[in-house]
């Protein structure tokens, strides 16, 4: 059991649809997005239905130019004005808030906050360590460090590697890992190189130093983390919770609403319902690329396909997916595996345009990157 | 060539109560060791070569910083892998300059350096890495770490114990450290950890580099060679520092996958990427046996 819901606005009865099909491991809990009464019945539901609970303290959205917490205020998460020479006593009254508000709403484990790092040697470097320390010393319940860095911040593995010999001296239960990307567009590409750091990353924080680790807004770059060692992975409804930018905390307006997607397991892809899915489904692939004859035939007859349809089936999938991996297997047998899942994801997608399906050649890249990253995090650590 | 080289017969003729070997079991790089008898035991009598500075205007003297520390070390830790000082420290006129000298137990079992050469059985190497381990976690526990762990610093007592001798350049975690920010950190070029190189301010020193230490010395036991080759000038640092260490390393030699895995932990040129806690290492040592 390794998904993980990424909750976040307007939940709905989205996570109690998810649970139902008994594949929810747990939900990290977002402040910002209900009060603090709501949150809490939220929380009960969930750890009576068995669901582990966590709550993201989001203290990295105060270090995000205009970036806004909605209902902070009501958690008595008072981050104020953070600055990188602050004072001790104020990180200290920050966690304290922080673990006050995980009382109120009955997590039974912490994640300590953090800010949001662009790279590993930026001002808020040390200030992120502080916070977790702080939170070791703050409460005697499990603790959760925050690993919340940009995505380039991978890119320098010397500088990665000296954060990780410093974030090892605490004595954490586990590390809350997001990986920020500066655009907004969903689906996201990684860059291989990066990946395979952040693969490593958690590889060396799991595997090694023996941390639980769950990877927020992971989406289907989890299962690659899963197979790194990771304990859990999420992703959520939302777009914007299934990729963290720093720009999902500042305020829009306007704006159309995303075309609801498909995610098709076979492809690991998220199709365009409107266009690449119907384009596929009348392909002679089609019952190869569709698991589901049911869905095939939705998308063959071009029936309708709402949001609210594409995000439960979104989280079913991944969870699903995730669920298929053994991660009591070895690291390597758990790469081998991916990599695989890839590269037949791959050659059935290479089977689907040959066909005549009319496919963004984005799923290409975003799939060829997953695994040129995961290929050279086997190799850098000699998997 | 030794700083202020001493005359090993002036040695024992300062020491009359004691009957020295005027031999040195070894001269380091601040103090002679001698063997010695006392009170019918042996032991070994440490003297530093340095003279004392005069003393201050009421009398006092004061040790030199690094010798202070570590007689201090060796008195606040009492474990059996550890080195014990048994008398002194105290100052006694050698070659007409008062020196600072004290005394030791003499380990009958010689040093970790006589016994290398022919491989050790895999036993023989979990038990040295499991007592080597048991004393820098001691250590460790006391915010020390010794830096200096390499043959010639491990002897066996009357038990076939290990022991870690001379914290001599070992790392006080509470205390200013002596060397400078932009100065490396104290080694033994060919017994150190990567970060060991490293300027000091920009890394730090934690029990990690230990284990770096005990996984090449565990090494050195299983096959009888270095793994990084100094004597092999060139690259040396590339080697030590860029994890050339894999298991290419062991290739040809009698190692089960568990035993590799635990010298792949401990030799690994991340600190992050060794064991974070001891019990981790006892857990996987447990599961080689």
């Amino acid at each position: 059991m390794t998904y993980w819901a990424q909750h976040g606005y307007g939940k709905s009865d989205k996570l109690q649809v998810v649970a139902d099909h008994g594949l929810l491991t747990g939900v990290v809990l977002s402040p910002a997005d209900e009060d603090q009464a709501s949150l809490q019945a939220t929380g009960a539901q969930l750890q009576a239905q068995g669901s582990q609970i966590l709550m993201d303290p989001q203290l990295y959205v105060h270090t995000i130019r205009g970036g806004v917490a909605r209902c902070h205020e009501s958690h008595g998460l008072e981050f104020g004005e953070l600055s990188w020479f602050m004072a001790p006593s104020d990180i200290e009254a920050q966690v304290r808030s922080v673990r006050e508000a995980n009382v109120e709403v009955g997590t039974p484990a912490v994640i300590a906050p953090s800010p949001y790092q662009a790279t590993f040697g930026d001002v808020w470097t040390p200030i992120s360590l502080q916070y977790g320390r702080a939170m070791l010393e703050e409460t005697d319940q499990p603790v959760y460090l925050s690993l919340i860095a940009e995505d380039a911040a991978f890119a320098d593995w010397d500088q990665t590697q000296a954060y990780l010999d410093a974030l090892t001296t605490l004595d954490a239960a586990g590390v809350y890992l997001v990986v920020g990307h500066s655009g907004r567009t969903y689906p996201f590409t990684w860059e291989a190189d990066r990946l395979a750091n952040v693969l490593r990353v958690i590889h060396i924080l799991t595997e090694y130093n023996r941390y639980d680790l769950v990877w927020g807004y992971a989406d289907l770059a989890g299962l690659a983390g899963l197979a790194a060692g990771a304990s859990g992975a999420a992703t959520g409804w939302y777009h914007s919770l299934r990729m963290w930018s720093p720009g999902k905390w500042i305020p829009q307006t306007g704006g159309r609403q995303a075309n609801p997607r498909l995610f098709v397991r076979n492809l690991l892809s998220p199709l365009d319902s409107a266009g690449e899915a119907v384009s596929v489904a009348r392909t002679s692939v089609a019952d190869q690329v569709f698991s589901d004859d049911g869905l095939r035939d939705h998308f063959r007859q071009d029936l309708a396909w709402g949001i609210a349809d594409s995000w439960i089936q979104h989280m079913t999938s991944i969870a699903e997916l995730f669920s298929e991996l053994d991660i009591d297997t070895q690291a390597s047998d758990r790469v081998a595996t991916v990599i695989g899942l890839v590269t037949e994801a791959l050659e059935l997608l290479g089977n689907a345009e040959a066909a005549g399906a009319a496919l963004s050649p984005s799923h290409r890249s975003r799939l060829e990157s997953l695994r040129a990253g995961l290929r050279l995090f086997a190799e850098a650590e000699g998997l | 060539m030794l700083t202020n080289p001493l005359d090993h017969a002036a040695v024992a003729a300062a020491f009359p109560e004691f009957s020295i070997d005027v031999d040195p079991l070894g001269c380091g790089g601040m103090k002679n060791a001698y063997r010695m008898e006392r009170g019918g035991d042996l032991a070994v009598l440490k003297v530093v070569r340095e003279p004392l500075p005069p003393a201050d205007d009421e009398g006092a003297v004061s040790l030199p910083e690094r010798i202070r520390r570590e007689i201090d070390g060796m008195r606040a830790i009492n474990h059996r892998g550890i080195v014990q000082v048994i008398e002194g420290p105290d100052v006694r006129e050698v070659e007409g300059e008062d020196r600072v000298w004290y005394v030791e137990p003499f380990y009958a079992g010689g040093t970790l350096t006589d016994r290398l050469g022919s491989p050790w059985s895999h036993g023989e190497v979990l038990d040295l890495v499991s007592a080597l381990s048991d004393a820098a976690e001691e250590l460790a526990n006391n915010r020390v770490v010794h830096r200096d762990i390499k043959p010639g610093n491990i002897v066996f007592d009357g038990e076939d114990n290990p022991v870690l001798l001379d914290l001599g350049i070992a790392y006080f975690q509470d205390l200013t450290p002596l060397t400078e920010g932009w100065g490396h950190s104290p080694r033994t070029p060919s017994y150190a950890a990567p970060e060991q190189f490293e300027l000091r301010r920009r890394t730090s020193i934690d029990f990690r580099t230990d284990l770096f230490l005990i996984g090449i010395v565990a090494f050195e036991a299983l096959t009888g060679q270095h793994p990084f080759n100094p004597s092999e000038g060139e690259g040396y640092l590339d080697r030590l520092a860029t994890g050339a260490f894999d298991g290419g390393a062991l290739d040809g030699v009698d190692a089960t996958p568990c035993i590799r895995n635990i010298l792949q932990r401990l030799l690994a040129p991340g600190m992050s990427q060794r064991f974070r806690k001891f019990e981790f290492l006892r857990d996987d040592i447990e599961a080689c046996r």
